[in-house]
């Protein structure tokens, strides 16, 4: 079934492409003569429709900004619309790229933008970030973390600009700081042991904290796929790339990878590991945990690798006597190869589609710059979401100093104590190439990594073999 | 794009096209329900029902698609448990909102916590958002009037857990008592324009979902119209007193409330506020619900002065308390929750144990009971956190009857407290004057609060 919507909704834009090479043509897109055409500041009244995920708390931030923004452009009004959650808005998107109906922003994550692409409808942004009228300054582009920018360069042709980062996260590694502090524990800074007294590993790490609660699962991982595809990023084994032949876009499928997933097999056989699919739920509730079991049991985890932007999720609440049940500690999370250290970037973007009247698109880049280049909105953003700036100047305000002055390893600092990790490991982040069918690799390696580390302790070498395969066949599919 | 896929896709828009009469007609669905209806649990009694503030109308065009019937239930193995085997007939157990049911399983030993597939209800609990309430409403009436509910899993056989871990992923299906059609609820939700949607095209029923969607959002339906929700309160903030607010809850139900007092205790996620009235010489106080906010916990401090802006909500799940508070350190607004004070004392008050079972209006206020003797103890045993909190009930003074209700309380050591360590004493006792089951006890929340004055 989902394959069979993906596959409608593409045929919408190749049918959406194809009426307009038909003759029902778009306007003439006077912005597309170079990057140093003019646009201006659109006079009149204009409606931007902006499509995202908010909720209640960081619409309210949102909707703020937005009337900051309208005290200066009162002719341009801001639709912005809750959709659901990262995939609604790319099927309505999708849907609506269709009908030529299509808001002029939305939320997007890589893949949507390189299945938006085929539609010949998004902005290539540089139009406006080097336009002379509207355009960023030099200090406005270099405010941007270099990272987080140049994300919106990773489809394909670097001369495009097709994203701008809104705001970000990474995965970190919650510990039981007073767990590890009462026995002696260090914080694992790498995943595989080099020795017996490797203590600073956390296979020597799991497995000891094994040893001192046996009822206990040590370790919890939320995304499979984060972890499968982060392991390939350190370890520089194959993943993906984008190239126009379908066979050769989907790399994973070859032994490397196979002999990092049997080391994590081993460890889920030996209870010392469990994901989110695995455990049923994100295993901050494992981390987090003080109900017994029908047994009376307490199942904890002791370490916890997820969003940094979950950080107060991770968190145990405060006991009605005042007391915390534990402390947490934060931590990047382990490296496979100390001079070659990656973590992963997420957390949305922001793209502009192509509007059948330009002076919407002139409107949509004037609100995008107000809120992308503002300190204040992105560090009242980040302090409501558990998300981080992507400009440096908002790491400058006092406020946001005052939050991170704040940090903590408990509940009322544990956000800015995320924060401030993120900030430290800002030179080790990474993003995957986004192509059309990325997604599905992303869905299918995470699949993978569950079916292969919990399949039966007796499951022969080629059975499990056989699962890189199946994965790598459904990517193909999928994509002809 | 193969010939198969199509003629699906023609099939499809066909389908879209055949126009299948249907009306709703919902207005306060607790008024309009008939009286004496029985309900599917039933007990021929429905839960509590504390939403029957405002009016909110709406009648589905019947022109329009009913996607809720373009899937089918397959109903050859309903008479067995959803939680086994991911399929099974339920009796209602409690509505929460829009989205969140809790159902007894078909041999009624389990109940069911149900979070509803592919869609996403504005919030009507804990903190309430404009199309919450209608959403609720709909919801509730929708599985009122059923004759049979059926849940469904996403994958065949295999249930599955959304990402807290605690409430179970199912399609909610429901027979009417005056049809034999089985109605999808979740995609006549997303029809009816009262739902985002939650990785809808992902599901079993991916492609209809979308195009309910799809369909309410460009027939601009209730969450799409682009009108205000009826049933939310978008004027400014009413400022006034705690005092005024506890005495007036139905008429303060789910409007935007600003007023001053000082927090007292923390307590899942929330906190204890009150503020001393002059008038009547007395303190009165409040629950108010902070929530998963990541600057909460810098504002909802004990022994902080706020100036709270929230909107009061009373519903079945928590009972009457203020939440959707907002926080910011930059530039906050006049609705942002601001700090007035920080280090404000306040001692409890001395009450007598008459005032605590007579005085509704002590509620939430923290008081101090003094000289009661414990008589009798019950400590929960459960496997939630609150395994070990006890029940004592004692005698005062004057002869009379008082619960004292504790959280699972600890020594300084880190051992938990046992019953051992009330048995037969006499106390004094500070703590929040909370109400279960409409009955007033003192809740306490620390062992520091409790003094032995006499073994």
């Amino acid at each position: 079934m989902k394959k069979f919507i993906a596959l409608m909704l593409l045929v919408f834009i190749c049918l959406s492409g194809f009426l307009t090479a038909c003759g029902d043509k778009e306007p003439t897109d006077s912005n597309n003569q170079g990057s140093k055409t003019s646009h201006s500041v659109p006079e009149g009244d204009v409606t931007v429709t902006f499509y995202h995920t908010m909720g209640k708390n960081l619409r309210d931030v949102l909707v703020k900004y937005i009337e900051k923004f309208n005290k200066i452009y009162p002719n341009i009004t801001i639709d912005e619309q809750s959709i659901g959650g990262y995939d609604d808005v790319r099927d309505q998107v999708i849907t609506e790229l269709q009908a030529g109906k299509q808001p002029a922003i939305a939320y997007c994550y890589p893949d949507h933008v390189a299945t938006y692409l085929r539609s010949k409808k998004v902005v290539d942004l540089n139009e406006y970030i080097n336009d002379e009228n509207v355009g960023l300054t030099e200090a406005q582009i270099a405010d941007f973390i270099a990272g987080y920018y140049a994300e919106g360069k990773q489809f394909g042709d670097e001369t495009k600009m097709y994203t701008l980062p809104f705001s970000k996260s990474t995965e970190v590694m919650y510990y039981n700081k007073t767990f590890f502090d009462a026995n002696g524990l260090k914080v694992p800074d790498h995943w595989f042991s080099t020795g017996a007294s490797d203590d600073t590993s956390m296979e020597y790490v799991i497995k000891k904290i094994k040893e001192i609660e046996p009822t206990s699962i040590p370790l919890g991982y939320d995304s499979e796929a984060n972890w499968f595809i982060t392991m390939t990023e350190q370890l520089k084994t194959p993943y993906t790339q984008a190239v126009d032949n379908v066979a050769d876009r989907f790399l994973f499928n070859n032994e490397q990878n196979m002999d990092f997933c049997n080391k994590f097999r081993s460890w889920c056989l030996n209870g010392l590991m469990t994901t989110q699919a695995i455990y049923g739920g994100y295993t901050s509730g494992l981390f987090t945990n003080t109900s017994t079991n029908d047994s009376g049991i307490v199942i904890h985890s002791y370490i916890s690798i997820g969003s940094s932007a979950g950080a107060t999720y991770q968190c145990p609440a405060k006991l009605d006597n005042g007391s915390y049940p534990f402390e947490v500690g934060i931590a990047t999370i382990p490296q496979a190869d100390a001079s070659n250290k990656k973590v992963i970037s997420q957390g949305p973007s922001i793209c502009m589609l192509k509007q059948k009247d330009s002076k919407v698109n002139d409107a949509a880049w004037i609100f995008i710059k107000f809120l992308l280049t503002s300190p204040e909105f992105q560090a009242e953003f980040s302090m409501t979401s558990g998300y981080v700036p992507v400009l440096r100047s908002a790491y400058e305000l006092d406020a946001y100093k005052d939050f991170f002055a704040g940090a903590n390893n408990y509940k009322d600092g544990i956000a800015a104590l995320s924060a401030k990790i993120c900030m430290e490991q800002e030179s080790a982040y990474f993003t995957s190439p986004a192509f059309v069918g990325s997604s599905d690799a992303r869905d299918e390696v995470g699949k993978l990594l569950v079916s292969y580390i919990s399949a039966a302790e007796n499951a022969t070498e080629a059975e499990l073999k056989q699962l890189f395969t199946d994965a790598y066949n459904r990517c193909i599919t999928l994509n002809q | 794009m193969n010939k198969n896929s199509i003629l699906k896709l023609l099939s499809l828009l066909l389908a879209l096209c055949t126009v299948v009469s249907m009306t709703v007609t919902l207005a306060s669905c607790k008024r309009d329900g008939p009286s004496n209806d029985t309900t599917v649990d039933g007990s021929g009694t429905e839960p509590a029902d504390t939403e029957d503030e405002g009016v909110w109308e709406y009648v589905r065009d019947p022109s329009l698609p009913d996607f809720a019937t373009m899937v089918t239930l397959n109903t050859s193995d309903i008479n067995s448990d959803f939680d086994k085997t991911g399929r099974g007939l339920v009796t209602v157990e409690q509505y929460i909102d829009g989205d969140t049911v809790h159902f007894w399983n078909n041999s009624r030993t389990e109940i069911i916590k149900v979070r509803f597939l592919a869609i996403d209800t504005p919030e009507s609990t804990g903190k309430v958002e404009p199309w919450g309430k209608p959403a609720s409403r709909f919801t509730k009436s929708k599985l009122h009037s059923a004759a049979e509910i059926v849940l469904e899993s996403n994958e065949e056989g295999e249930v599955t857990m959304d990402s807290t871990g605690d409430r179970y992923l199912a399609w909610v299906w429901y027979r009417p008592k005056d049809g034999n059609v089985w109605r999808n609820l979740n995609i006549e939700i997303l029809a009816d324009g009262l739902a985002m949607g939650k990785s809808s095209s992902s599901t079993r029923y991916g492609t209809v979902a979308l195009n309910a969607l799809t369909s309410a959002r460009s027939e601009k339906l209730n969450l799409y119209s682009g009108k205000k929700d009826p049933l939310f309160y978008y004027g400014s903030a009413v400022e006034l007193s705690i005092k005024s607010l506890v005495l007036n809850k139905s008429a303060y139900n789910a409007t935007k409330v600003r007023f001053e007092g000082v927090v007292t205790k923390e307590s899942g996620g929330g906190i204890y506020v009150q503020s001393f009235d002059e008038d009547t010489q007395q303190y009165y106080g409040v629950y108010v619900y902070g929530g998963y906010a990541s600057l909460a916990p810098k504002f909802l401090v004990p022994g902080y002065k706020l100036l709270l802006t929230g909107t009061a909500d009373d519903n079945e799940s928590f009972g009457f308390q203020v939440s959707g508070l907002s926080f910011s350190l930059i530039d906050p607004t006049d609705d942002d929750t601001k700090i007035l004070e920080k280090d404000v004392k306040v001692a409890p008050v001395v009450i007598s144990a008459d005032e605590l079972n007579n005085n509704e209006t002590l509620e939430n206020v923290l008081v101090r009971l003094e000289n009661i003797t414990v008589t009798s103890i019950y400590t929960t045993q459960s496997t939630t956190a609150s395994d070990g909190a006890m029940t004592l009930t004692c005698r005062s003074a004057d002869g009379k009857t008082v619960t004292v209700r504790t959280v699972k309380l600890t020594n300084e050591d880190g051992s938990d407290v046992t019953e051992d360590y009330f048995r037969g004493k006499t106390i004094n006792c500070n703590g929040i004057v909370t109400f279960y089951n409409g009955n007033p006890q003192l809740k306490l929340f620390t062992l520091s609060d409790c003094e032995i004055i006499s073994q």
